[in-house]
């Protein structure tokens, strides 16, 4: 069975790319000068509190941080795999709990936002190219460049200020005040939705403008081949043959892209947390890279890293699904 | 010339533009394609040949068009139809294409989608044209495969172009053209990609086929030399235009236009092997088709050349024998001559 050993090679490659994140996270956390009980004594004093260096010293032990670096990177890393994440200096609460309560967010933007890019993109690319040099092509073609060019932190503040000057709603975070603390309901459902499609679209412009041209780029280059005139002679109607021939080769750049393109917001992502000031994992990862939460910090990265991997694991089922060729190991 | 035909191209010119600008690449090109024959169409490499091949099925790609004259077809009722006054994306055309014209492609390794199995894109066609169901379908495609010489049809249908060789694929070609039974088959040469052996074997295929179901074939080629192991009719093509016309056997043994000589002379015979006779190409090389002279335009590379003549006007059709007609002034001139004698 080629299919499931190609997939075991990729699961166990996954599998040592983690491990070698997991040294590469650790190495970035515990690298800036000084260290947790070094932040936490500079607060102190800054809080005008008298701090001894007994004390710093006895955090310092408390959390191993006296010990070498790659003792500490084991004790971290085997506590990890019985899932224990350690513990956040910062909330003064374990890890787990601080992540778990603010991925699930994350994730749904995460997501959101693929979904968006590609919802848009694909049936807009395909019109473009099928009405290539139409108005409506020129169009995407100059708003997909705007959207490129336009950095998203950029684009976060003005779409807040857009929405408090001209329809006098705050679109800051995910979700109005009456409803920040409530149980989950309908009613509290349909706030986050009204609050969710600023980060999606902050986040999904600049992909959903590539995705659209890279569709629109490969369906033309498809349309010229052979086996669309050869399609088109055995008198299918025109919309079915394209739909079921170029199109359907054209999504292979889109499906191989799939993991890049979560990469590109994920890695966006923590930055318009902190400006649309979202409950979600961003701006809390922020704060602990700052404060030297090393614990926490670590595990996020971790995390991150880990939906990337995940992301383009699907990616690359999603190419085997859509193209024999990937699947049985042939010369393309 | 009789009324019996199946297909007739009538005065088809089809044009190219290139930014503001409008080429003539067809002009002109009146052909006749009777019930259960063979029709050849030869010309070198750009003469057209291809342009009028996918006219006929209205499949021309942007920017190539259909400035002039009629394509008329007897379909199944025995209606005539002119296919160039259909709208290329209608469903008029789309019932005439692998319904009563297959089409077979000169590039096999592309003319399947890479990502579909070959039954997937075979059965298609069935669904489209024949009413059957899914596994009758499935029946006849796996019948069709065995029938175009394809070894283990069953396994076959399930696999994918990129498992096949050019030469399966191309038999492939051939049963979704003729999967359901086409009154004509184009096949624009079906060989040229292939190797010689493998050439030889799709040809013979092409013939049994047409044999067994009476179809009637236009077969394009750029070399003579196969003309005689399949056609009935020829037609020689050169600059977009025919120059010379007839039945096979007139042609080929009273070849009267210099530049049909001058193909077949190009031909190796297999008596000359082991001779030191060598092979004569033509001398010079097709003119640049946006820069078509305003006579004949093999006038440039014409030995029998007149001046004054040849580059002035394109010579009228002149019938040397039943359904033989050639465009040449040297041959019109020989026929007025006489005729004058035998007038006197
Ligand atoms: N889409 C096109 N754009 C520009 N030129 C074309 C196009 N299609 C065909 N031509 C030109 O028309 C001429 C005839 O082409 P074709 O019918 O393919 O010749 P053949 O099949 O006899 O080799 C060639 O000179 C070719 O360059
Ligand atoms: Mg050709």
């Amino acid at each position: 069975m080629p299919i499931l050993q190609k997939i075991l090679v990729r699961l166990g490659s996954s599998a040592l790319m983690l491990i070698a994140v997991s040294i590469v996270a650790f190495i970035i956390v515990s690298l800036p000068p000084g260290d947790f009980a070094d932040s936490y004594a500079a607060s102190k004093i800054s809080s005008g509190e008298t701090v001894t260096l007994a004390e710093i010293e006895a955090i310092r032990r408390q959390f191993g941080l006296d010990k070498p670096l790659y003792l500490q990177y084991f004790k971290w890393i085997g506590g990890m795999v019985q899932g224990d994440f350690g513990f956040s200096w910062g909330y003064s609460r374990p890890v787990t709990e601080v992540i778990g309560e603010r991925l699930p967010m994350t994730i749904l933007i995460a997501t959101g936002t693929l979904l968006f890019t590609y919802i848009t993109a694909i049936p807009l690319g395909i019109y473009s190219a099928l009405r290539q040099y139409s108005v409506a092509d020129y169009t995407f073609t100059i708003l997909g460049y705007i959207g490129l060019a336009t950095p998203n932190f950029l684009l976060a503040l003005l779409l807040m200020f857009g929405a408090t000057t001209w329809f006098g709603v705050s679109v800051g975070g995910l979700f109005s005040l009456e409803y920040q603390d409530a149980a989950w309901s309908m009613g509290r459902f349909w706030d986050l939705l009204t609050h969710i499609w600023v980060p999606i679209i902050v986040l999904g412009t600049a992909g959903t403008a590539f995705q659209l041209r890279i569709m629109r780029a490969t369906l033309l280059e498809e349309l010229n081949k052979m086996y669309v005139t050869a399609a088109r002679a055995t008198g299918l109607s025109e919309f079915k043959m394209i739909l079921k021939y170029p199109v359907r080769l054209a999504l292979n750049p889109i499906v191989s892209t799939l993991g890049w393109e979560l990469t590109t917001v994920i890695s966006g992502a923590p930055i318009i947390g902190l400006v649309l000031s979202l409950p979600d994992t961003g701006p809390m990862f922020i704060n602990a890279l700052k404060s030297q939460d090393m614990f926490l910090a670590g595990a996020m990265m971790l995390i991150y890293c880990i939906l990337v991997m995940i992301g383009s694991f699907i990616s690359d089922i999603l190419l085997m699904i859509v193209d024999p060729r990937v699947r049985m190991g042939a010369s393309t | 010339m009789s009324d019996d035909y199946l297909l007739k191209v009538e005065d088809l010119t089809i044009s190219l533009d290139v930014d503001n600008a409008s080429f003539s690449i067809v002009e002109g090109v009146n052909l006749t394609i009777k019930a259960g024959r063979v029709f050849a169409l030869v010309g070198e490499s750009g003469s057209g040949k291809t342009i009028v091949s996918l006219s006929i099925l209205r499949l021309l790609g942007k920017g190539v068009s259909i400035t002039g004259g009629k394509i008329l077809f007897k379909d199944d009722q025995a209606q005539t139809i002119d296919i160039v006054k259909l709208n290329s994306k209608g469903k008029p055309i789309q019932a005439i294409r692998a319904a009563q014209i297959g089409m077979i492609f000169q590039e096999p390794m592309s003319s399947f989608s890479p990502v579909h199995t070959i039954g997937n894109q075979i059965e298609e066609v069935i669904h489209l044209h024949l009413d059957l169901d899914k596994k009758q379908a499935r029946q006849k495609c796996i019948e069709m495969l065995g029938k175009v010489g394809i070894v283990n049809p069953e396994r076959a249908i399930d696999q994918y172009p990129f498992e096949f060789s050019g030469g399966m694929r191309q038999r492939a070609m051939i049963a979704r053209a003729m999967i359901c039974n086409p009154k004509l088959l184009i096949a624009d040469e079906p060989t040229t990609a292939l190797d010689v052996t493998i050439q030889a074997q799709i040809l013979k295929l092409m013939k049994d086929l047409q044999n067994e179901l009476n179809m009637a074939n236009l077969f394009i080629s750029h070399n003579i030399g196969v003309i005689a192991q399949i056609a009935d009719d020829v037609a020689i093509m050169y600059m977009g235009k025919i120059v010379e016309q007839g039945p096979v056997r007139d042609i080929l043994r009273n070849p009267r236009h210099p530049y049909t000589k001058g193909l077949l002379r190009a031909i190796p015979h297999l008596a000359d092997i082991g001779r030191s006779r060598r092979l004569e190409p033509i001398a010079g090389s097709v003119p640049n088709l946006y820069e078509r002279p305003n006579g004949c335009p093999f006038a440039a590379r014409c030995s029998e050349f007149i001046e004054n003549i040849c580059d002035r006007d394109f010579p009228k059709s002149t019938e040397i024998a039943t359904d033989h007609t050639v465009f040449c002034h040297h041959v019109e001139r020989d026929q007025n001559q006489q005729n004058l004698v035998v007038n006197i």
